[in-house]
């Protein structure tokens, strides 16, 4: 009953202080959609980047022709916006600087290749814009390259190949090449370490409520310090409860204040920008008690170490703040990656991440073991310093 | 009700405690009267139990604490020398809460902390916050706290610091009230007018030491041999005060605003020299009084300083 009545009382204390509560509660939300919306084009690769422009001019009606106009449109489509031009005006357009780069594909091109002769694609550049140049010199040379390998091919399969002798050698390489084409197909694999890419509400839902959970330590903290130097904690310790208790109290006032940060952030993200959470709320629980827990443990080792509630707020900020910036919880890449492997914001992150890709808690146990094994450790460490600080 | 035999507590090389033995008897108001960092505060919480001792024993209501801490603690009140209260919380939310630490629940629950809220005076304000009340409020509900579970012993750490004189007074009452009412109350204080006023018995503590303890009749005789001489005057300077303690029958000599107090077992002896001494510094005396020794005068004698050096 004890345990109880501490409880209710700091619940009440964190009840009464409206400011508090708000921050609590809103704060949270609004660092997920102020960073969610910042940060999308960082997920969205594709559509942040600027498309080139570049003149384009094809006036080679042959197989090879609208094979490179099919490459262009469709492997540099992401990257170039071709267009098209009159031959005779693609030079001086360069050259007027509206355009950086031009690319020129003469009439013969099929021709000439299909005789065995060589013929290139003209790229015209003002060298004014070397991005723009390279991109489109790598990608004619990935054509190029190609092309050249197919013909290869083709030319080599001629001697496999019964009842070609007598054609013409153009007929053959065609012909060999669609057989070619036909037998050596390509799949496409996705292999992605993490599951399914995540968008950034998700991503800044799950790095912002382990950062929000973790700063609750900060309110165990300041309050025993509060209760410490106010002589509250005299007269609590001068009642006839036990030590553990107190303790235990303030842990669990903790846990409530922070599950009901949690509910709201899970509840608000799901409803405002569709996170998905997962289908296993017990999970979550999983991974949320051990971050807590940590985030306590870590409030009474440095409310037992400091005599300051404000020394405190600004050390434990610092500490969390730097937790999560090293474990990628501001930006989608870690920091330091060999570190971030060791931060508490990483594994409670890649637990959750999972749940959201559909994992289950048997894909977290080596996250959760890690979470579990800290906060018995850190727990350990917060009760043997709490205990000298009492008898100092 | 309260024994302590050859208690020694330190704290790293300083010794706060130095081999104290103390009893108190029920239905006492027992005074720890010393000046500030005399060991008072350290002797409270090692009866609370809120630290051990190092050495020695101390049992409460008969019960060893070092065994019966909990059981201890029920019989305590503790009204600490902070106001330990929470700021943002309603007084009654403040009385209900240690109420409840102490045991109390239900409609005895209500009933004791509307009952202790109305001893402090605060019935009115059992709705306001402490941030927003005054400091004699403060303290008055730092002591319904405290007796809300109506404790067997009563511990006061000095209450009434920083409070005005007329919520001073109240407390004073007040802790003549929950005596009468059969609290054994053990008070700390370095205002001698209040131990003076308010404890049938006193113990005089000095660097962790516990010099004198009685009733102040008997304190008072300790040191009945020596006589105070107040003399009023104008133009006392250190040169005169200096000339008289080097006269050897004087144990002690200080100015207090226009007066000279002088302590000494021979007052009609010397009074000729301290005479002779104003005269040649040009001091104009303008009256002389021989003074009954107070518990001031005790603390001064036994342990050569005054109680708010």
């Amino acid at each position: 009953m004890n345990i109880l009545s501490l409880v209710l009382n700091d619940l009440k204390q964190t009840a009464a202080n409206k400011v508090t509560l708000a921050l609590l509660l809103v704060l949270p939300v609004l660092m997920i959609s102020l960073l969610g919306y910042a940060m999308k084009p960082v997920f969205q690769p594709d559509k942040g980047l600027k498309k080139f422009s570049v003149l384009y001019t094809n006036q080679d009606p042959g197989p090879v022709g609208r094979s490179l106009d099919s490459f262009l449109h469709s492997q540099g489509g992401n990257l170039l916006e071709l267009v098209p031009v009159d031959s005779a005006a693609l030079d001086s357009q360069v050259l007027s600087g509206k355009y950086p780069v031009g690319i020129s594909v003469p009439p013969d091109l099929s021709q000439r290749l299909g005789q065995g002769d060589k013929s290139k694609v003209e790229v015209v550049s003002s060298g004014r814009d070397q991005v723009t140049d390279k991109v489109v010199r790598s990608l004619l040379d990935s054509f190029a390259a190609y092309t050249n390998t197919q013909t290869a091919l083709s030319q080599g399969y001629q001697n496999y190949l019964p009842g070609t002798q007598g054609d013409t050698a153009s007929s053959r390489a065609g012909q060999n090449l669609a057989r070619v084409q036909s037998r050596f197909g390509t799949d496409f694999v996705s292999v992605q370490a993490s599951g399914p890419a995540l968008d950034p509400f998700q991503f800044f839902a799950a790095t912002m409520l382990v950062f929000f959970l973790l700063t609750t330590g900060m309110g165990v903290g300041t309050g025993i310090i509060n209760e410490r130097t106010s002589g509250v904690m005299t007269r609590i310790n001068s009642s006839p409860i036990k030590r553990s208790e107190y303790l235990l109290g303030k842990i669990l006032s903790n846990l409530v204040i922070a599950l009901v940060q949690a509910s709201g952030v899970i509840l608000f993200t799901h409803y405002a920008f569709q996170v998905n959470w997962g289908s296993s709320p017990l999970s979550i629980l999983f991974i949320l008690t051990p971050v807590i827990f940590i985030s306590s443990a870590l409030g009474i080792i440095f409310a037992s170490i400091l005599s300051s509630a404000k020394a405190l707020t600004s050390i434990l900020s610092i500490v969390f703040w730097c937790m999560t910036f090293v474990s990628g919880g501001f930006t989608p890449v870690p920091v330091l990656d060999p570190v971030a492997r060791f931060t508490v914001n990483k594994w409670a992150f890649n637990s959750l991440s999972s749940l959201m890709a559909g994992g289950t808690l048997s894909n977290i146990t080596g996250n959760l073991l890690a979470l579990f094994t800290t906060a018995l450790i850190l727990w350990l460490g917060a009760i043997a310093l709490y205990q000298r600080r009492l008898a100092a | 009700m309260i024994r302590l035999r050859q208690v020694l507590k330190r704290y790293g090389s300083t010794i706060a405690l130095d081999n104290i033995s103390l009893d108190v008897s029920t239905g006492e108001i027992f005074g720890f009267l010393g000046p500030n960092g005399a060991g008072k505060s350290t002797a409270i919480s090692l009866i609370c139990g809120l630290v051990k001792p190092d050495q020695g024993e101390i049992s409460v209501d008969g019960l060893d604490i070092r065994h019966n801490a909990l059981e201890v603690k029920r019989r305590l009140g503790l009204v600490p020398q902070e106001i330990a209260l929470f700021d943002n919380l309603p007084a009654w939310d403040n009385v209900e809460f240690f109420a409840k630490l102490a045991g109390l629940r239900g409609a005895l629950l209500k009933e004791r902390v509307s009952e202790a809220l109305e001893f402090a005076g605060l019935a009115d304000k059992a709705k306001g916050v402490p941030k927003g009340f005054s400091g004699g409020m403060k303290r008055r509900l730092n002591i319904a706290c405290a007796i809300a579970h109506r404790p067997k012993i009563i511990i006061m750490d000095e209450p009434t610091v920083g409070i005005d004189p007329q919520s001073r007074n109240h407390i004073l009452e007040s802790v003549r009230q929950l005596n009468k009412l059969g609290s054994t109350i053990i008070y700390t204080t370095h205002y001698m007018e209040e131990a003076e006023e308010i404890c049938s018995r006193i113990g005089i503590i000095d660097h962790g030491r516990l010099v004198a303890t009685g009733t102040k009749e008997e304190l008072r005789l300790l040191v009945n041999e020596e006589e105070k001489i107040v003399i009023e005057g104008t133009d006392l300077n250190f040169t005169c005060l200096e000339q008289i303690k080097a006269l050897g029958l004087v144990k002690d000599a200080r100015t207090k605003g226009q007066s000279l107090e002088i302590l000494t077992p021979h007052a009609q002896t010397i009074l000729q020299d301290i005479l002779f001494i104003l005269q040649r510094n040009l001091v104009k005396v303008r009256n002389i009084t021989l003074v009954e020794p107070d518990l001031e005068t005790v603390f001064l004698s036994l342990t050569g300083r005054k109680l708010r050096d």
